[in-house]
């Protein structure tokens, strides 16, 4: 089987180790970013939406340290990457900061409604992903070296 | 082979790698996202454990019986939902990323397929989870006519 083809998680030992899966191959580093101060307002907005989205979607509404991660993480992120990033619920009431490329790259930084954080990265032909028992010390180098990885942004 | 519309050449049983596939787009919040260019994963995020993703073959359901397929699907949920258009992934784009497509008929579409995600979607719901995000990034939006 094609080492490309399917998704093989591995967990760490020790606590609060992050647990991580990964597929193979590093992405490629090549970064363009939107940089305008509009963008991260932007994402701001739909953070602050995030409930109201969650309500209509009939999904689980997010919770206050998932919020509260989503927020720090999102300025964070944005200032190592000063780029666009969507900002949604999803429906294990999760908070997605959510970042892509033109080509196949894409960054999704779940908050979790119980403060666990799970970081994935996927790109040419490969996904990673990282979980961590909480926001602390995010974003680290993995989330940095995903941004970092991420072509160019993509208009919208 | 299976019938599709009456008269119409019958569908091969094999989904093609150059065959579109669409996911059905209930949500307006996901509407409005995917015609930026950013469908949210969640489009493509099904319940815990499941493995297959529902989808149309597009190259072969003509657009109105497409349509037609997905008004009566959203009629069907609770509440009732309106199908705004699809999210189109080429199948070799699904295959390029370790999923598969299959058709699956259905006596009401006969031009359903789903998309199959690898075993371990079934047991970890972060590679679920990842799957779903790269098919998202995969996808292009395709509004009803």
């Amino acid at each position: 089987m094609n080492s490309d083809r399917g998704l093989r998680a591995m967990e760490t030992s020790g606590n609060p180790q992050p647990r991580e899966g990964r597929t193979v191959r590093e992405p490629s580093a090549s970064w363009t970013g939107v940089g305008a101060p509009a963008a991260l307002d932007a994402a701001l907005g739909e953070l602050a939406d995030v409930f109201a989205y969650a309500e209509e979607e009939r999904t689980p509404a997010p919770s206050d340290v998932g919020y509260a991660n989503a927020d720090r993480m999102l300025r964070a992120m944005y200032e190592v990457a000063p780029r666009r990033y969507a900002v949604y619920p999803g429906p294990d009431g999760e908070i997605a900061i959510d970042a892509r490329d033109t080509g196949d790259g894409i960054l999704v930084v779940a908050c979790e409604a119980d403060g666990q954080v799970a970081c994935y990265v996927s790109g040419g032909g490969e996904s990673r992903w990282l979980r961590y028992p909480s926001a602390q010390g995010l974003p680290d180098d993995f989330v940095r070296r995903g941004l970092a990885g991420l072509g160019a942004d993509i208009e919208g | 082979m299976t019938q599709g519309t009456p008269g119409a050449p019958p569908l091969p049983r094999h989904v093609d790698d150059g065959e579109e596939l669409g996911r059905a787009v209930f949500s307006n919040r996901q509407r409005q996202a995917a015609e930026r260019g950013r469908a949210p994963y969640s489009a493509f995020f099904e319940r815990a454990g499941v493995r297959t993703i529902s989808v149309t073959r597009m190259s072969y359901a003509p657009a109105a019986e497409a349509a037609a397929i997905g008004d009566a699907v959203g009629a069907r949920r609770e509440p009732p939902a309106t199908l705004h258009g699809w999210l189109i992934v080429a199948a070799f784009r699904v295959r390029a990323i370790g999923c598969d497509a299959a058709a699956s008929p259905l006596g009401e579409n006969p031009y359903h397929a789903d998309v199959v995600l690898p075993a371990i979607a079934a047991e970890d719901r972060d590679a679920q989870r990842a799957f779903a995000q790269r098919l998202a990034q995969a996808s292009l939006w395709r509004g009803r006519l």
